[in-house]
């Protein structure tokens, strides 16, 4: 599975997101995922910079917003 | 390193870029009226200094990159500006062959024909300012690997070019590939030209060429948020211009979804192409696909790659930092 399926996986279900946050070797592990150490690193600190208060994932526009004014 | 050094830096490099540019316009042969127009027309396309944006700081990428390779004696500007007119001539003909407003090319006295034009004379002003190297008092195997790089890389990223003009629906890994061919070869070549001419040593070579390659990707990932953000807020230029069906958001969704669900979101597409009013329905399908935390976990993956391109200790300090600096300036701390 590719980094961008396992995020597809993680947007559809909370269940499976809510581990992530908490014990990510396990999560993966339960889903039969392998993913790289860096990967797995990468998606880790994605998910946390990415996770709202009430564990919703934030949306493009918020993404957007973070890095506006580079140009 | 204090954020304002870091602009005074860039001013620098600016007035050393156009003065070198002015001074070779001022022996060319050409008439004093295309002279003028060409200095017009690059003084329109570049900033001021008070409207030096972060993006700018790439600028310094080829002087540093010679610094942090141990460069010492002075660094030739013709380098940094046969980069730089590059890198005009190639957003502009970009500009031109998307229709995009950025320039505001269509409020100026020339047509779009007349810009590529001129954006021809960039890069034919960039080749003669490297050539004139070897008639200077440089390293000449540096000068003619430099020379040899310029070229080399200009045309990976044509091709990379064409193939993003040509191709119809692409896969992730197929963008992401091109990504690296337009943009990250384009960056790279500015931080391997410094290295190039600092002395080849091939580590430090590797790992600024490894840099550029991944900041140019990061800034490409920030052009298309860009886009992004110009979409929500319903600009009427970004949804007549948009590319529904090629940007990073898009792909991933297609790349992710399940077949029948595939199906769906490229109906949505074909329907927001023909009415880009309805692109609230497209935001709704990518954000449910978790493309922002794709996006996210890409750029800290780029980041990372290129903060450990920095990690050679053969490479020298200072600008080491500043190169660091840069990164930190564009996208903050991730």
């Amino acid at each position: 599975m590719t980094l961008a399926q396992v995020v597809y996986q993680l947007s559809t279900d909370s269940e499976f997101a809510a581990r992530m946050q908490t014990d990510p070797e396990g999560a993966l592990a339960e889903k039969g995922i392998q993913l790289s150490y860096e990967e797995k690193a990468f998606l880790t600190r994605g998910l946390r910079r990415s996770t709202q208060s009430d564990g919703n994932l934030i949306s493009m526009q918020e993404v957007a917003s973070m890095y506006l004014g580079w140009r | 390193m204090a954020i304002d050094e870091l602009e005074s830096f860039v001013f620098r490099e600016y007035e050393l870029i156009f003065r070198t540019i002015q001074s070779y316009l001022a022996k060319s042969s050409i008439s004093n009226r295309y002279k003028d127009e060409i200095w017009k027309a690059l003084t329109r396309l570049s900033p001021e200094e008070k409207t030096i944006s972060k993006s700018n700081l790439t600028v310094l990428l080829p002087r540093l990159s010679y610094q942090a390779c141990g460069g010492t004696r002075n660094f030739p500007p013709e380098v940094s500006a046969a980069w730089y007119l590059f890198y005009i001539a190639a957003d502009l003909m970009d500009s031109v062959q998307d229709r995009e407003r950025r320039f505001d090319l269509e409020n100026t006295p020339y047509s779009f024909s007349e810009w590529l034009n001129l954006a021809s004379s960039f890069f034919f002003i960039a080749n003669s300012l490297l050539v004139e190297l070897l008639d200077q008092n440089y390293d000449q195997e540096r000068v003619r690997s430099v020379l040899q790089a310029f070229p080399t890389n200009l045309l990976e990223m044509c091709e990379g070019q064409q193939q993003d003009l040509s191709a119809g629906e692409i896969s992730l890994a197929d963008y992401l590939a091109l990504l690296r061919k337009k943009s990250g070869t384009f960056f790279s070549l500015a931080c391997s030209a410094g290295a190039r001419l600092a002395g080849n040593e091939p580590s430090c070579l590797e790992d600024m060429a490894g840099f550029g390659a991944h900041l140019g990707c990061i800034l490409q990932i920030l052009d298309d948020l860009e886009d992004w953000h110009r979409l929500e807020k319903g600009e009427a230029e970004i949804l007549s211009t948009m590319n529904w069906v090629k940007n990073l958001a898009t792909i991933y969704t297609l790349e992710v979804l399940p077949s029948e669900e595939k199906t769906l979101f490229r109906q949505v597409i074909q329907r927001v192409i023909n009415q880009p009013e309805e692109w609230q329905t497209y935001v709704a399908w990518v954000n449910r696909s978790g493309a922002a935390l794709y996006i996210l976990t890409l750029l800290i993956q780029e980041v990372e790659s290129a903060k450990n391109h920095l990690q050679n200790n053969i490479l020298s300090p200072a600008p080491k930092e500043m190169l660091s600096q840069i990164l930190n300036r564009l996208v903050g701390e991730i």
